[in-house]
């Protein structure tokens, strides 16, 4: 077994939310100074892909539901055409284990919590690109199985996402939005448990994103 | 190759290059009964239902118990909770006889002051259990030991118990092992958790009792 001295443990990114805070402070003081401050808030739905796989007897695969997933993002102005964005992002689904024999086990239901700072750039009238680095956090229901010692603290994650408005959605003030993230996954229990390294996790949302507060020329 | 296409391979070769390995669960101590049973808690008789003497502090020693064998799982494969009915019970903890005074278990050496036993009885069938396991924890007579020490051995001998219970049905030869026959531990060591979590993963021969109302 590697580490057995494991034992709750944050990752280097512990800080991050201290960051991302400090950021929204700051937007929040912007949103006094500006008109030109926007607000998005999007629904969607995620796929997240496998969280751990593991072999005992046979096969295993850890994974979670489809979720829902909510983002908010609050945009600040800066050179034309790039704005900067703050972002929360959280999103909740049941956290199965699948046997090989296609049968699937509850462990517990996992929540998410994403907060990032990211860059939107307007591509064409219609469609707009952001890219995006932040905090990723598992909050697990319960502290049980590989959640038994702790998430492992705040994780690094970046996201990219794609926004596209036609006409008719546009006039509504909504778009469609599709976007992919990814960081890396491993907790105490299972690097106590003998795994030694992280595993690359993606998540792909599909969603639909409603401008709550439209930014307004100077 | 365009620049689409060395994105594309990159990613997948970054993927393939993170990709962790399965962990080896070696080494481990058989689990098997006398005639090769394996037995485990299916799924679907989770949470396992405990039922605890009313008398002592036998509750709280069940309790922890069940957490220190929950934690030896990472996926959710066995999960205990503690009954106030022994008639719902999938697993029964009584004392044999006399009670011991609940008190802060003696940290110091372990100590024979005390003894387990766990019961399980096969049906007709040969494939099935036919009732609860039955677990009785016996304060040996004449003992000379502190409370404390006697608390000590109490708490690891229900826990070593229990962990025949979820189908743990051999003694372990290593001594640090909470299955050691007189157990020197006050919980599951690594050897525990590799043997139990390759066992809840092993198909069963033996089904669990019936189901309690």
């Amino acid at each position: 077994m590697a580490d057995a001295a494991g034992g709750r443990t944050d990752g280097p990114a512990a800080g991050l939310p201290v960051g991302v805070a400090l950021l929204l402070l700051v937007a929040s003081s912007a949103i006094r100074l500006t008109a030109q401050t926007s607000f998005h808030a999007s629904l969607g739905v995620r796929y997240t892909s496998t969280l751990v796989h593991d072999s005992i007897v046979t096969p295993l695969d850890v994974r979670a539901d489809l979720a829902p997933a909510l983002t908010g993002a609050l945009g600040l102005p800066l050179k034309d055409p790039w704005r900067l964005e703050l972002l929360v992002d959280v999103s909740t689904s049941p956290l199965r284990r699948h046997d090989a024999d296609g049968t699937t086990s509850p462990i517990t239901r996992l929540w998410t919590l994403g907060l990032a700072v990211g860059l939107r750039r307007q591509l064409e009238r219609w469609l707009t690109a952001r890219a995006a680095i932040g905090g990723l956090k598992y909050l697990p229901a319960a502290s049980t199985g590989l959640f038994n010692e702790g998430t492992g603290g705040v994780i690094p994650y970046g996201s990219l996402a794609v926004d596209a408005a036609p006409g008719v959605l546009a006039r509504r003030r909504l778009a469609l939005e599709a976007g992919a993230d990814v960081h890396q996954f491993l907790t105490p229990a299972l690097r106590d448990a003998g795994f030694i390294r992280s595993r690359t996790v993606y998540r792909v949302s599909v969603g639909v994103r409603v401008d709550v507060r439209r930014e307004r020329a100077p | 190759m365009t620049w689409t296409r060395r994105i594309l391979v990159g990613s997948f070769l970054a993927a393939a290059c993170t990709e962790p390995v399965a962990p080896f669960r070696s080494p481990r101590y058989p689990f098997t009964g006398k005639f090769g049973d394996v037995f485990h808690w299916p799924a679907d008789r989770l949470p396992v239902r405990v039922y605890p003497d009313a008398r002592g502090d036998l509750r709280a020693l069940a309790a922890n118990a069940i957490g220190l064998w929950e934690r030896q799982f990472l996926y959710g494969e066995f999960r205990g909770v503690i009954v106030n009915d022994s008639n719902t019970a999938d697993v029964i903890v009584r004392w044999t006889d006399s009670v011991p005074p609940a008190t802060e278990p003696d940290p110091g050496p372990p100590v024979p002051a005390c003894g387990g036993v766990t019961q399980l009885i096969i049906d007709s069938t040969g494939v099935a259990l036919a009732g609860p396991l039955e677990i009785e924890i016996t304060i040996f007579a004449g003992t000379v030991f502190t409370d404390g020490q006697v608390e000590a051995c109490v708490r690891r001998t229900t826990v070593h118990e229990l962990g025949h219970a979820l189908g743990l049905f051999q003694h372990a030869t290593d001594t640090l092992a909470i299955m050691f026959a007189t157990p020197l531990v006050n919980e599951p060591a690594p050897i525990d958790q590799r043997t139990v979590q390759v066992l809840y993963h092993t198909p069963s021969t033996l089904a669990p009792p019936p189901q309690r109302p």
